[in-house]
């Protein structure tokens, strides 16, 4: 009784906060997405997995074409194994009528409030939406749950942080109950947060606050139950800082970049480096300069949170009674010194210094 | 800062020579070519190194070369400044790639302070002009005057005036605020409005626009998508329920079929026999099936034909006789036929001669020859009774008067016989024109014997007879024509009365009957044949309709003998509904089948929400960056036009109101004011004209007065005084009024600003001692010892 646990498809995700170079190299993340699970399901084939979990958000957005929803539940149909979804916060729309004929599949189960629990041979898997969850419903389940069978529960939602919008219930009282394996999605990062409570977390993961390892949970359906994280992601995300100085050129910079990013992660993985410091006046940190360093690296983004390398106090010392210390002093009396504006004029006006 | 002291190793005509320079005023005299402008070169070189500032890369400026040493190996040397109370060595190797170009060392602990210092962006060396505070171009264009009347003045005045509108603007000759401004103009522009187009902004903000339009339509779109999906599933319901439906009409339909097909099968037996029957019958009259209905009438058509040319023939016979008899008959009456042309003109040359023979001239002609042939008769007879007479008279009269009667006689005789000829001639006459008229008349005769006629109208008898005799021979042989036509036709009519006998025996032969009675029973027999073979083919027909194109067998094999047989009365009813029912699934198929196939397209046909979104996203982020760029640029822009104008406000009035005062001074109050312009053009109030005159009017000398007192103006408004000031060559072209005017503000001025003063003159030197200027004098000597 082989069993997969994932969650968190998200799949026609949109990736805000990563900016591909190319419509292509985003194309080809979505499409890498959707490989993972395509991939997980071979997986399941290979290993003759009994059941697999998807718990909740299989789709990113209610606009998903119809075709790819149907083309994915076509395959989950062709598998041996049988699958059990819970709906989650980002799929409420598989509730439209146009998907009705999802449950037509004999091999996937889908949870209702008047449908809650899918018992075959040898397992009750029990299942919530993320709308329909209630702690009564919760403990009408345990009430009636035969204990001689392998009882599992499918939830998608937060159960940690009340503050989340899709706040399910604290895991005490999830704890409380006598599940055998609780299959929870909603939370990227996978976690056990007891020996039987676990979020599988996503496949893959889709920007960079999302850099720890990524994949799904596999495990053998028995009392106790036995179940380990698999990790399973094709690129992760990393972000490195930088730090540069007054001395550092583009020459350097690359080397500081190859001595914290390995030769593989360079390869394979989306890397944000964040530079910070101060430097030289002339050393322009530019986007032509970055595509040029980003040819060596599958996907680099830079962060420049460098300042330029002038002291305000050298300045108006160096540039004494001159427009460069009368701006800053401007600036000192607005109280207005970390504005942007203020280094870009006193920038050109150097760079311009001695223009004739 | 102060120069204390130059230490050259290397430079110029210069090696291993030093020269002292004191606080104030120093003033270092010699000759030209003694190396003043060397020595000036030196502290610039010491200072600055030779490197072209104007350039972004390391490049050396012209007096490199000029003043590297062709004697020795070693250019360079050490300058000793006193800087914030401290000295310091300032040593330069000028030679190029040098390890170690430029030290700088604490006079008095000899530590290095090199590194300490800011690098230099262009000769990547330590920034001495910065750690002095004193930029290259303030010293180039303030502190460092050389005779400005030899240099191309033009070229210096525009570089003093753009320093000069650089530091009313900035408060620094350096810096160049307006050329910021334009930078960040130009940065703006780049960047470009919503209006421009063809600049990034407006083509993120078009972008936008755009794929706001795209994400509206699709997700439009997918709203209907989702419809027609949840109608394709209503649909997909029905026809799950209406296949069902179908099913099991189907064998419903199924056993009626059987029971009618075994109902047919009977029916379809019957007729099978009842060909067989009629197929044997078909087979006994065989013989007869070849005949052709036309040949019967193609019989009766030759023997009418055969009748009908009998008869013509017997009535060509009959003509062929009667025109013979009359042939025969005509030809018993018809005469010799005689050449009736030859007639015809002998008639006419008969009928001719009757109309020129005259028959009334003949008569006459006749009655006067008859009594012509009397006179002569009776002459004749006269002439011989005379002659006669003569004779006997003669005989008589012989011997006495015989001439007298000749003579008588004679005349007598002559008379006569002249009578006589005279008639004679008149008969012969007569004689000849009977001639002709008689041989016309035998002419005539002759023409008429040759017919046989004996008169004019035997003639005419046998003209007209012969003329008959044509007309009977044209008949004759109008008639024998006739007869051979006849003839012809009648042999023709017997040919073809061959022809169609033949035809007769043919078709008799070809059925084998001897005559027409034959013929029609052969007929009769063949209408049988024909009528049962139709017969045959009409129960074939009727078989293979029941059958409907499959075989006996197969049919037979097809029932279901066993199968409970079922009223098939309703079957058109039901079969009815079924295809109703077909067609009802059919049209549900095609509905599922095209809706989805049209979702499927469209969404092909459509960019993915994710994509649209991501683009979206990068563009709106393009766009913040721009706008807040912009907002920063345009902020940056702010700062500085807003410094400028309090620089402006403040700065320009102080700046004109110290170079009043210079020029006022040096010129001794010819000139007392000083206005610049906005372009910072100047013009000078003339106390003489009582004007103010642009610089284009001035000499020389007041010329370059007026830009010293610019600089000393600027040097004072920079408030520069604690820097040297290096003067070669400056006075030249003043007078010695105005030197001395002039070496009275070095006098205030060099209290509190070292002054280094090169000159070619001695005046400078006598001057200063005339107004107690106190100063250090350097004399060059011409040729600087080595």
């Amino acid at each position: 009784m082989k069993f997969i646990h994932t969650a968190d498809l998200h799949l026609g995700m949109v990736m805000k906060h990563v900016t591909f170079a190319s419509s292509e190299a985003h194309k080809e993340r979505v499409y890498e997405i959707e490989a993972a699970f395509y991939r997980l399901l071979k997986h399941v084939e290979e290993n003759a997995i009994d059941y697999l979990f998807i718990t909740g958000d299989l789709f990113d957005h209610p606009h998903v074409g119809i075709s790819k929803v149907d083309a994915f539940f076509k395959r989950l149909a062709n598998l041996n194994a049988d699958v059990f979804i819970v709906i989650g916060n980002h799929d409420t729309f598989l509730h439209n009528k146009a998907y009705n004929y999802l449950n037509s599949y004999k091999n996937i189960h889908f949870f209702s409030p008047d449908n809650t629990v899918v018992k075959l041979e040898q397992i009750d898997v029990y299942g919530m939406n993320t709308r329909d969850y209630s702690d009564a419903t919760l403990a009408q389940m345990n009430q009636q749950l035969n204990r001689d069978k392998i009882n599992v529960l499918c939830l998608h939602g937060d159960v940690t942080n009340p503050q989340d919008d899709h706040y399910l219930t604290d895991v005490k009282n999830l704890e409380k109950t006598n599940f055998d394996y609780i299959a929870i999605g909603h939370i990227h990062k996978h976690a056990f947060i007891r020996p039987h409570i676990a979020y599988s977390g996503n496949l893959e993961p889709v920007d960079f606050s999302e850099t720890t390892q990524r994949g799904f949970i596999e495990g053998e359906l028995a009392k106790p139950i036995k179940a380990t994280f698999v990790p399973f992601a094709k690129r992760n995300f990393i972000v490195k800082t930088i730090t540069l100085t007054t001395k550092d050129d583009q020459h350097s910079l690359r080397e500081k970049l190859n001595e914290v990013i390995q030769p593989n992660e360079q390869s394979n993985d989306f890397i944000r480096a964040e530079l910070t410091g101060q430097i030289n006046a002339d050393f322009k940190l530019d986007q032509d300069l970055f595509s040029l360093i980003k040819k060596d690296y599958y996907y680099l983004e830079f962060k420049d949170k460098t300042k330029l390398g002038l002291n305000l106090e050298t300045l108006k010392k160096n540039y004494k009674d001159t427009i460069i210390s009368e701006i800053i002093e401007t600036a000192e009396h607005e109280n207005n010194l970390d504005d942007e504006s203020l280094w870009l004029a006193l920038r050109t006006l150097i760079e311009t210094e001695g223009a004739s | 800062m102060k120069i204390k002291q130059l230490i050259i190793q290397g430079f110029g005509q210069f090696i291993n020579q030093s020269f002292d320079f004191k606080d104030g005023l120093n003033i270092i005299e010699g000759l030209n070519e003694s190396g003043k402008t060397t020595l000036h070169a030196f502290i610039e070189a010491m200072f600055f190194g030779f490197i072209n500032p104007d350039n972004k890369r390391k490049t050396y400026l012209e007096d490199y070369d000029r003043y590297e040493p062709k004697t020795t190996d070693v250019y360079g040397g050490s300058l000793i400044i006193e800087h914030d109370n401290t000295r310091y060595r300032i040593t330069r190797n000028l030679k190029k790639q040098n390890r170690n170009p430029l030290q700088i060392t604490k006079e008095t602990t000899g530590e290095t302070i090199t590194d300490t210092l800011d690098i230099d962006p262009i000769s990547k060396t330590a920034d001495v002009g910065k750690w002095l505070n004193l930029p290259y171009p303030l010293y180039q264009n303030t502190l460092s005057i050389r005779q400005l009347e030899a240099k191309t003045k033009d070229n210096v005045g525009d570089l003093l005036m753009t320093r000069l509108s650089n530091l009313t603007t900035s408060a620094t000759e350096t810096l160049a605020p307006s050329k910021a401004v334009a930078h960040l103009e130009s940065k703006l522009q780049a960047i470009g409005s919503d209006r421009a187009s063809t600049k990034p902004y407006a083509k993120t903000l078009a972008s936008i626009q755009t794929l706001e339009k795209q994400k509206e339509a699709l997700l439009t779109l997918h709203e209907t998508h989702l419809t027609q999906k949840a109608k394709v599933e209503t649909k997909k319901t029905d026809l799950h329920q209406k296949t069902a439906q179908k099913e099991a009409l189907e064998s419903t339909i199924k056993r009626k079929e059987n029971t009618l097909k075994r109902n047919r099968y009977e029916a379809i037996k019957k007729l099978i026999e009842e060909k067989e029957v009629k197929q044997k019958h078909l087979e006994s009259l065989d013989t007869y099936k070849d005949f052709n209905p036309e040949d019967l009438e193609s019989y009766q058509k030759y023997t009418h034909e055969l009748n009908t040319q009998k008869e013509r023939l017997e009535e060509f016979e009959r003509s062929i006789q009667e025109t013979e008899t009359t042939v025969h008959q005509l030809k018993q009456t018809q005469a010799e036929p005689i050449d009736i042309d030859t007639l015809k003109e002998d008639r006419r040359k008969i009928l001719e001669l009757e109309r020129t023979i005259d028959y009334q001239t003949l008569k006459t002609l006749k009655a006067e020859q008859n009594q012509q042939l009397n006179s002569i008769q009776a002459l004749t007879t006269e002439k011989t009774r005379l002659e006669l007479n003569k004779q006997k008279r003669l005989k008589r009269w012989f011997l006495i008067l015989p001439l007298f009667i000749v003579v008588i006689y004679k005349l007598k005789l002559r008379k006569i016989i002249h009578r006589l000829i005279n008639l004679r001639n008149q008969k012969d006459l007569i004689d000849r024109e009977l001639e002709t008229i008689n041989t016309l008349i035998d002419e005539k005769k002759k023409l008429l014997t040759k017919y046989q006629a004996s008169s004019d109208e035997a003639f005419e008898d046998y003209y007209e007879k012969a003329l008959e005799n044509l007309n009977l021979i044209q008949t004759i042989n109008t008639q024998t024509e006739t007869l051979n036509t006849l003839t012809k036709k009648r042999n023709t009519l017997q040919n073809t009365i061959k022809t169609t006998k033949e035809h007769l025996k043919a078709l008799e032969h070809k059925y084998d009957v001897k005559d027409y009675e034959g013929l029609k029973n052969t007929r009769d027999k063949h209408k049988l044949y024909s009528a049962h073979k139709r017969d045959i083919e009409t129960l074939k027909t009727r078989i293979n309709d029941q059958l409907d194109g499959i075989d006996f067998k197969t049919y037979e094999a097809s029932i279901d003998f066993e199968a409970k047989p079922s009223d098939p009365n309703d079957l058109d009813a039901l079969k009815e509904t079924y295809e109703t029912l077909t067609t009802e699934i059919q049209d549900l198929k095609l509905f599922i089948e095209r809706t989805e196939s049209q979702i499927e397209t469209e969404e092909k046909q459509h960019l993915p929400l994710e994509t649209i979104e991501q683009l979206l996203h990068q563009h709106e982020s393009k766009k913040a960056a721009y706008v807040k760029e912009k907002a920063t640029i345009e902020q940056a822009r702010k700062r500085i036009e807003a410094a400028m104008k309090t620089i402006e406000e403040n700065f320009a009035p102080v700046l004109s109101e110290k170079i009043k005062t210079y020029l006022q001074t040096f010129t001794a109050n010819t000139y007392s004011d000083i206005r610049v312009a906005k372009n910072l053009m100047f013009k000078v109030y003339s106390n003489q004209y009582a004007q103010f005159e642009s610089e284009l009017h001035f000499s020389q000398g007041t010329t370059d007065q007026v830009y010293f007192a610019m600089r000393l103006g600027m040097l004072d408004a920079l408030n520069q005084s604690h820097l040297p000031l290096l003067l070669d060559d400056a006075f030249v072209s003043y007078d010695n009024d105005r030197l001395k005017h002039v070496l009275n503000v070095l006098k205030t001025m060099q209290k509190t600003r070292q002054i280094i003063l090169f000159t070619c003159h001695s005046r400078e030197h006598d001057f200063s001692k005339a107004i107690n200027l106190n100063h250090h004098y350097i004399a060059l000597s011409e040729t600087p010892e080595i």
